[in-house]
């Protein structure tokens, strides 16, 4: 007997039997079978170790650390105002894996989908082996385009093909920027409730060299708050707080697309 | 045990708020920690941060329509800690203590220890 018609026999006579089954988000049915099961919902990251200047977002020691004479140059350059997230732009990868919100992750036979609570982002990894067709020449995305497998208990994630980023490593006054040259290899694996995530991202446009760091996902219960509605008026407010670095320009009036 | 529990929940509230990541440093001063007591303009319970709009008088008497925010906080977070959309009503007396923006804009964080909102009986919200 195939392992899943034995399953599928087991809970049918545990149901005849009148014991109640239950299936847990560990033990999702929507999870192939003969893989590692990475699927759930996960809250509240933790980096390992507990801070780095990279983890859970590049800060201002890693910028210097990190970049290039390039990145820097683009980061003194760069002026708070111009940051796409004041009209609302999502946050891009890999910062949004350092964010403090939850994300989804849903194993399907072809693909896994990522869905983040920051922003409403989902990504989609389309799984190798399955015949998908490669996006054509020219398109990038400003989440990539990733690609996944399995190897023992882990699945890698490749991704590149991304658009041009000036937060793609840091946001929030830092921003440090990340090119279309810029390639991420996430793994993934799962011990009990924690979700591990190992990364190691380049970009030789902005980085000396690549950046790796590990962070811990404990698994919730609780459902993702989506949606996330980010709100371009709320979002623009900040910058009350916020120093042009080039006052004698004209004010800006932005226009909201929404 | 449920009283361990709860409390256990405090510290890892107050644990995620202090290893928040977001550029606070950057925009406020967290050396410093002002006071105001005002009322409630507005309560934007929103994201991608939850913004209170308070009117005090700024350190020199004049009043002035401060932005009060929580970190780098949303409303997926900021629900986490006990905050709503209904937490603060317009017209109410609060006073906040928080880090003053670096620019000298009337804005101000709370986050982090010695900052916090009380209503005017001195219960802390949330």
């Amino acid at each position: 007997m195939k392992p899943l018609s034995a399953v599928l026999a087991l809970v049918a006579a545990l149901a005849a039997t009148g014991v109640a089954v239950v299936f847990t988000q560990s033990q999702s049915p929507a999870v192939p079978a003969g893989v590692p099961n990475i699927s759930g919902t996960f809250a509240g990251r933790r980096c390992v170790p507990a801070s780095s200047d990279v983890c859970p977002e590049m800060n201002a020691q890693g910028a210097e650390r990190l970049m290039n004479a390039r990145g820097k140059a683009f980061i003194a350059a760069f002026d708070e105002y111009a940051a796409p997230k004041y009209d609302c732009s999502p946050a891009g990868v890999p910062i949004i894996f350092g964010d403090p919100w939850a994300v989804r992750i849903e194993q399907l036979k072809d693909r896994v989908i990522f869905t983040y609570e920051k922003d409403d982002v989902v990504r989609t990894v389309w799984l190798e082996g399955n015949g998908h067709q490669r996006p054509r020449s020219g398109l990038l995305f400003m989440h990539g385009y990733s690609t996944g497998r399995y190897e023992g208990n882990q699945l890698v994630v490749e991704t590149s093909r991304f658009t041009f980023d000036p937060e793609g490593f840091a946001g929030d006054v830092i921003n440090a920027p990340s090119s279309t040259q810029k390639r991420l290899v996430e793994r993934y694996s799962r011990n009990g409730d924690t979700l591990r995530l190992d990364l190691v991202a380049e970009d030789p446009i902005f980085l000396l060299g690549p950046i790796t760091y590990t962070i811990d996902y404990p698994a919730t219960n609780e459902p993702l708050a989506l949606p996330w509605n980010c709100d371009p008026a709320s979002a623009q407010r900040n910058l009350h707080v916020v120093k042009s670095k080039y006052p004698q320009d004209p004010p800006i009036n932005r226009r909201n697309s929404q | 045990m449920k009283a361990g529990a709860f409390i256990g929940a405090l510290v890892f509230c107050a644990a995620v708020t202090l290893t928040a990541h977001h550029g606070q440093a950057g925009i406020f001063d967290e050396s410093r920690i002002v006071e105001l007591k005002g009322t409630v303009k507005e309560w934007r319970f929103i994201n991608p941060h939850p913004i209170l709009v308070l009117e005090a008088p700024d350190e020199k008497g004049v009043r002035t329509e401060w932005d009060i925010y929580f970190g780098p906080g949303a409303t997926p977070s900021l629900r986490r800690q006990g905050f709503a959309a209904d937490t603060f009503k317009v017209g109410e007396t609060v006073t906040v203590k928080g880090h003053p923006a670096k620019i000298g804009a009337p804005g101000v964080d709370v986050l982090g220890k010695g900052t916090g909102v009380t209503r005017a009986d001195g219960r802390s919200v949330p």
